[in-house]
């Protein structure tokens, strides 16, 4: 199983809808990320320290 | 004048190396398949450091002086005329990694029951202590070497081609996948999850279509499957194209940050892969744990 974490539709920083909705298809289980973007248009977590509290549940937490 | 220059460059990347804080993990994964107490980037400066040519590597096994196998630096966007783009870029070297190299380094929490594989974003990653540095405290991490984050700076090159550009990423993938089978070996206890931020999410989504998915989890963080032709080739001429929701170039802006961020464009070199998207759905039915 296919355990994805990524932004979506959010410019350059994430998966598009249509490729999610791909993977989702195939069987994978894809988290939205829901980051930020900055202003090289990247989508990042750093200016809010909810986001890396998720990134670590994400990491932490799989397969229990 | 070349050797200075290499030798300068190989003495900052230890530096760099070098003040990372907490370094509990320091075996390396040597190509003969043992491990060996010792820093991979340590090792890595020793097979330069190890010949008196500029041009040429230690070859790990033999311990002989051979050319390094330098590819050719692609630049995705380099189209004829606008090449100048990519040559005014102060500082592009030829790849330099022998075909057996691996090259990683362990930091955090050894016991720790899972290890993150880290792929940074361009050569200079300013903010990769954001995404992961905070997980030392939790997880085992693996910086992976990169080929673009290997020797940039030497020299410049204008014979860049989407080839090129092909086999950097493949080449990257293989590094990618020595780093995971040499974790995997030395922890198969332990849960192992990928994570890419920008480069290295388009690396990561590359590994999972080239490789399969061999991870408990993946983060993919500012990267997407593929990136359109177009938005790579108006990158490199000073537009910054953003995507859409189905993934088409829709805008672009032309900004001081933008010109700024031209610098770091040769990372957009690994993001474009023929047929990403389908072999990354292919892949997805291929889980280690299914």
């Amino acid at each position: 199983m296919l355990y994805l974490y990524s932004a979506r539709d959010e410019q350059v920083g994430g998966l598009n809808s249509q490729e999610i909705g791909f993977l989702e298809d195939k069987g994978a289980i894809v988290e939205e990320a829901g980051w930020q973007t900055d202003i090289l248009g990247h989508s990042i977590m750093l200016v809010d320290p909810k986001h890396l509290q998720r990134i670590r549940e994400f990491v932490l937490d799989a397969s229990k | 004048m070349k050797k200075f220059i290499i030798q300068t460059i190989l003495l900052g990347l230890f530096m760099v190396f070098s003040q990372s804080p907490a370094v509990y993990a320091q075996s390396c994964q040597m190509p003969d398949g043992t491990q060996k107490e010792i820093s991979c980037n340590v090792y890595l400066d020793q097979l330069y450091s190890a010949c008196a040519a500029p041009d040429e590597i230690a070859d790990a096994q033999s311990g002989k002086c051979v050319p390094i196998v330098a590819f050719k630096r692609p630049l995705m966007g380099c189209f004829e005329d606008q090449c100048d783009i990519a040559t005014s870029y102060p500082g592009y070297s030829p790849l330099a990694l022998t075909s057996d190299l691996a090259s990683f380094k362990l930091e955090g929490y050894l016991n720790a029951e899972t290890v993150v594989i880290f792929l940074q974003e361009v050569p200079d990653d300013r903010v990769a202590d954001h995404y992961v540095q905070f997980l030392e405290e939790y997880a085992l991490v693996a910086y992976v070497l990169q080929t673009n984050v290997a020797k940039m700076g030497i020299v410049k090159a204008s014979d860049m081609t989407v080839e090129d550009a092909r086999l950097e990423q493949q080449e990257n993938l293989r590094l990618i996948h020595t780093a995971y089978t040499a974790i995997r070996a030395q922890f198969p206890e332990k849960r192992i999850v990928l994570a890419g931020h920008s480069m290295g999410a388009f690396l990561t989504l590359g590994y999972l279509a080239e490789y399969g998915n061999n991870f408990d989890r993946v983060m993919a963080m500012a990267g997407r499957v593929d990136l359109p032709l177009d938005f790579v080739r108006r990158f490199a001429i000073g537009q910054n194209f953003l995507f859409d929701h189905v993934g088409d170039v829709s805008r672009y802006e032309e900004t001081r940050e933008v010109r700024e961020v031209h610098k770091f464009s040769p990372y957009l070199r690994t993001a474009y892969s023929p047929n990403a998207e389908s072999t990354l759905l292919a892949a997805v039915g291929l889980p280690r744990y299914s």
